[in-house]
This record gives C-alpha cells, sequence and structure tokens, in this order.
C-alpha cells in the first residue's frame, strides 16, 4: 500500500479502538503521519460501521 | 499538496475505489484473523518499550528481534524459524515450508534498519495468519491484503513508515 493508503487503514484502526487522537501516530513518518489525521478527521464525520469503537 | 491539506476541510488523498476496497476487507480480515475487539489488542510501536532487546548486527539480536515480533503477530512460535540468507539474485519467497514449520528468509542485507526489519517479518507472518484463514493465494490484491493484514494486527506503523509515496506495492 501507499502512503495514503495506510493513512486510510490507520485511522479506521484509531476509530475500531476509539481513539480520536492515537498517541502512536507520533511514530509515523510525516506524511503519512498527515495523511492518517485528515483520515481520522473525514471519518469522524461518517456514520459508524459494524467494530467501530467511536 | 500537504501544506495545502493543513489548512482545508479534512478529505480523503484515495480515490473512492481504493477506500472501498479497505471497507470491504477491513471487517474480512477482522473476522479471518480473528481479532476480535481491536481495543483488545496492542498497537506495536517503534520503542524501547515494545523492543527491550539491545539491537545489533549478531545473530543473537536478529533472533530476539524475531521472536518478539512473532509474538506481536501472535503466531505459535514453535511454527516458525528464522533463515538468513546472503544477498541473493532473485528475492527469496514470502515463506518456505519445511517439515512442520514455515521458514522466513530474510536476507542479511533487510537487516540495515530493524524497523524495516519488523516490516518485512510483520509482512510475512500477516501472510502465514492469511493462509491459516484459508486465503485464496492466488487473489490479484494478495500484496495490498497482506499490508492491510499488518495494520489489522496492530504491526502497520512500521509498513507504513517503510512504505512507498504513492505507487501500491
Amino acid at each position: 500500500m501507499n502512503w495514503p493508503m495506510y493513512g486510510y487503514a490507520l485511522a479506521k484502526l484509531a476509530k475500531a479502538r476509539g481513539e480520536a487522537k492515537p498517541a502512536w501516530l507520533k511514530h509515523l513518518r510525516e506524511d503519512t503521519k498527515l495523511f492518517t489525521r485528515e483520515a481520522i478527521k473525514w471519518l469522524s464525520t461518517r456514520p459508524a460501521t459494524a467494530g467501530d469503537k467511536a | 499538496m500537504i501544506g495545502a491539506m493543513l489548512f482545508t476541510r479534512a478529505r480523503l488523498h484515495i480515490d473512492d475505489a481504493i477506500r472501498e476496497w479497505i471497507d470491504t476487507q477491513w471487517p474480512w480480515l477482522v473476522e479471518k484473523l480473528k481479532m476480535g475487539d481491536l481495543a483488545e489488542h496492542l498497537v506495536i510501536e517503534p520503542t524501547n518499550e515494545f523492543f527491550p532487546h539491545k539491537w545489533e548486527a549478531t545473530r543473537e539480536a536478529v533472533e530476539n528481534l524475531f521472536h518478539t515480533v512473532v509474538e506481536y503477530a501472535e503466531v505459535e512460535p514453535s511454527r516458525v524459524e528464522l533463515g538468513l540468507l546472503e544477498p541473493q539474485d532473485e528475492m527469496p519467497p514470502a515463506l518456505v515450508k519445511k517439515d512442520d514449520k514455515f521458514v522466513l528468509p530474510l536476507e542479511i542485507s533487510e537487516l540495515r534498519d530493524p524497523a524495516v526489519t519488523v516490516a518485512i517479518l510483520s509482512r510475512k507472518l500477516a501472510l502465514l495468519r492469511l493462509m491459516d484463514a484459508g486465503l485464496d493465494l492466488k487473489r490479484d490484491d494478495l500484496p495490498l491484503l497482506m499490508d492491510l493484514a499488518c495494520v489489522v494486527m496492530g504491526l502497520g506503523i512500521f509498513n507504513a513508515n517503510a512504505a512507498v509515496p504513492q505507487v501500491p506495492r
């Protein structure tokens, strides 16, 4: 997968764990971190799906 | 593009087909890998807390790292062993069946950065778990599925940091 795909996948992981601001984001390289933050924000506007915590 | 992202409304930087693929595969992977509630699993971080053994270019250090990743991937340790190789002309297979075990071949040239080594091992272990789940290994999207499985398994930070910018592997 490429950086934007990882960003979306990691955002789904955060949502499934109920993490709006995951502490583990700081370990991502800056570009992927930005894609992940964007995707977390985007997902927060979407209805929850099966398995989501938030 | 990244600069503009800081000041605009949140949007995704993947197209709808890719998002739909991830949305479809995600619950399938959670079920097939028997992950249950993902909040009950660790997200593995590149820190001394998660990797307490000193990293150095020794067989012992590599074996320690291997066993740590096997534990985090939730694979039974007795099922796998590490196979260190001199650099090859062709990329070695992800897994090699040997008696009742799977060998994970790893070229010694891939040991320069322990974080990359973790990413490579995670992907091989993800494949093993997918095989255990009965995955059709002829699927066209197998490489992408292995990457996504690493994220589901909590090892995605390493693979994301080792990924390429735009072109899917």
